[in-house]
């Protein structure tokens, strides 16, 4: 592999690869090798340009491991999926970040919807995914003291990210808006379809397109079929 | 049908956790004393991922609406059926119509108390251990019923040794975690004695009694998972337990073994804990 790479244990049940300057979609594609490498559907959280699987006893395989990813060569035309978002900016923060960022709320919306982001990983929340990165003039660090109550299905932006809130929490990001769709469903197989490494854009929409898409109740490959882009 | 009659401080359901999507951001969960929960399904020859009722100090009033046999797993704990005490680790048969009162638990925290073949509601994800994001409750309430199977055959006989928490004093076992090093060189890491300042099913909050000189202040967000240890930028040490979220921004300096997780769920509030951390790896 021609990433630099770094692999440590935490206990016995755990392995982490880390991978200097990697890409979502290369993470990705690295990650359903590892599964072939333990012949399993391994738990895999790619977060931060690293992979953590969680496997009992994969400690032990630890220097094995080494060896298959010194010598595992990815794919060079990754395709990676889109999706597209979307989502009534009508944010509470919106007014306010604005302001801050010196701009018209019109400007920014117009901003954040004009960019084609990346999903780079998952955490924080069930659910939860970082889509990076904003254009430099989103950019801006989270708050001091977090919101209590984040609405369920918010986006939100902080640093160079943007997340959608999977469920109310507490959280310090700045709320642009609403998306029209649930993205985790723990009834549904799978709970989450979107994926490391697949492209995201987000697309205004008026409060009576929301109430139209909020109505239809889609889920699972129908909302899929719905989200996913044809380039 | 279990009834909540009137809830405990903090009743779930629990049972040996969630797993296989911690990739899409799923804590864990389960028993936060997983000790004390697989014996309750020994005692009663159940499947070892039968859900419990976890009842978290002191408990609620519970109506049996179907004939079982339960018994209460943990540490000591003043519990009653209809009006009789009755002993932890020992299996009682419930009439329909039986009332059972769980106190306070005595000299720990968490108690379990287990019906003959599990609580039986709906999983999500494989598990049926509560947690807010699938369940869309935090604990149970009153009035809330918790299906199980009717047992009516004989009362089944112990065939376990009694449960035993072995020594009484805290002494909890770890291992370097990928951020030890940056503990700073003179710290005694063979025995760091802590203050239990707070805890609750996600993390226990714990106050060194000696300040922890640390390198730097933080790492990019990384996996974290129950046992961890992480140190704040205010000096105190975070031990993740079972409804972690599976990503932080502390550094993880410890990683305690499970089985001292499991004893650390018994550790009350204002209580003193000791981590003793042994550098070879191979020690879990």
């Amino acid at each position: 592999m021609k990433h630099k790479f770094t692999i440590y244990a935490m206990g016995q049940d755990s392995l982490t690869v880390e991978l200097d300057g990697i890409k979502p979609i290369e993470l990705k594609c690295i990650a359903s090798h590892l599964k072939h490498f333990f012949d399993t559907d391994i738990d895999v959280l790619a977060l931060n340009q690293s992979l953590t699987l969680f496997e009992k006893n994969c400690a032990t395989r630890l220097d094995e491991l080494h060896s298959f990813l010194a010598t595992l060569e990815i794919e060079e035309a990754l395709t990676p999926k889109r999706w597209e978002l979307p989502v009534h900016y009508n944010g509470h923060d919106l007014e306010a970040l604005a302001e801050k960022l010196k701009k018209t709320p019109e400007d920014l919306i117009e901003l954040h919807q004009s960019h084609t982001y990346t999903i780079e990983g998952f955490g924080f929340l069930p659910g939860f995914f970082y889509i990076g990165s904003l254009p430099k003039a989103l950019q801006i660090p989270r708050k001091s003291t977090p919101t209590l109550r984040v609405p369920k299905r918010s986006v939100a932006i902080a640093g160079t990210q943007t997340g959608i809130y999977p469920i109310e929490s507490s959280g310090g990001w700045y709320v642009l808006g609403e998306l029209a769709f649930d993205l985790f469903d723990p009834d549904v197989q799978p709970p989450v379809f979107v994926d490391v490494g697949d492209e995201v854009r987000f697309k205004a929409i008026s409060s009576d397109k929301f109430e139209l898409l909020r109505g239809q109740h889609l889920k699972g490959a129908q909302l899929q079929e719905r989200l996913l882009c044809s380039k | 049908m279990l009834e909540i009659v009137r809830p405990g401080l903090w009743d779930t359901l629990q049972d040996q956790g969630r797993f296989g999507y911690r990739g899409i951001g799923v804590p864990l969960s389960g028993a936060m004393d997983q000790e004390a929960f697989s014996h309750a399904n020994r005692l009663l020859r159940n499947a070892p991922d039968a859900a419990a009722l976890e009842v978290c100090q002191n408990g609620g009033v519970y109506l049996f609406k179907a004939p079982t046999c339960f018994v209460l797993c943990g540490p000591a704990t003043e519990a009653v059926l209809d009006d009789q005490s009755i002993a932890t680790h020992t299996v009682y048969s419930a009439k329909k119509g039986s009332v059972l009162s769980v106190r306070r638990v005595i000299n720990g925290v968490y108690t379990y108390v287990a019906v003959k073949g599990g609580f039986v509601t709906d999983q999500k994800l494989n598990s049926r251990s509560m947690h807010l994001s699938l369940y869309g409750i935090q604990k149970l309430k009153k009035g809330d019923q918790l299906p199980y199977q009717v047992y009516e055959g004989p009362n089944i006989e112990a065939d376990h040794p009694p449960f035993s928490k072995g020594q009484q004093e805290a002494v909890l076992q770890a291992i370097p975690g990928p951020e030890f090093h940056q503990l700073h060189p003179s710290t005694d890491f063979s025995s760091l004695k802590f203050t239990l300042s707070d805890h609750n099913r996600m993390g226990y909050r714990l106050l060194p009694s000696v300040h922890l000189k640390r390198s730097t202040e933080s790492i990019r967000s990384a996996a974290v998972f129950p046992g961890i240890v992480q140190l704040t930028p205010s000096g105190e040490c975070i031990v993740l337990h079972r409804d972690a979220q599976v990503s932080g921004g502390y550094p993880r300096i410890l990683i305690l073994t499970e089985q001292s997780l499991n004893r650390l769920a018994q550790i009350k509030k204002g209580e003193i804990v000791v981590i003793k951390c042994t550098i070879d790896p191979s020690f879990t």
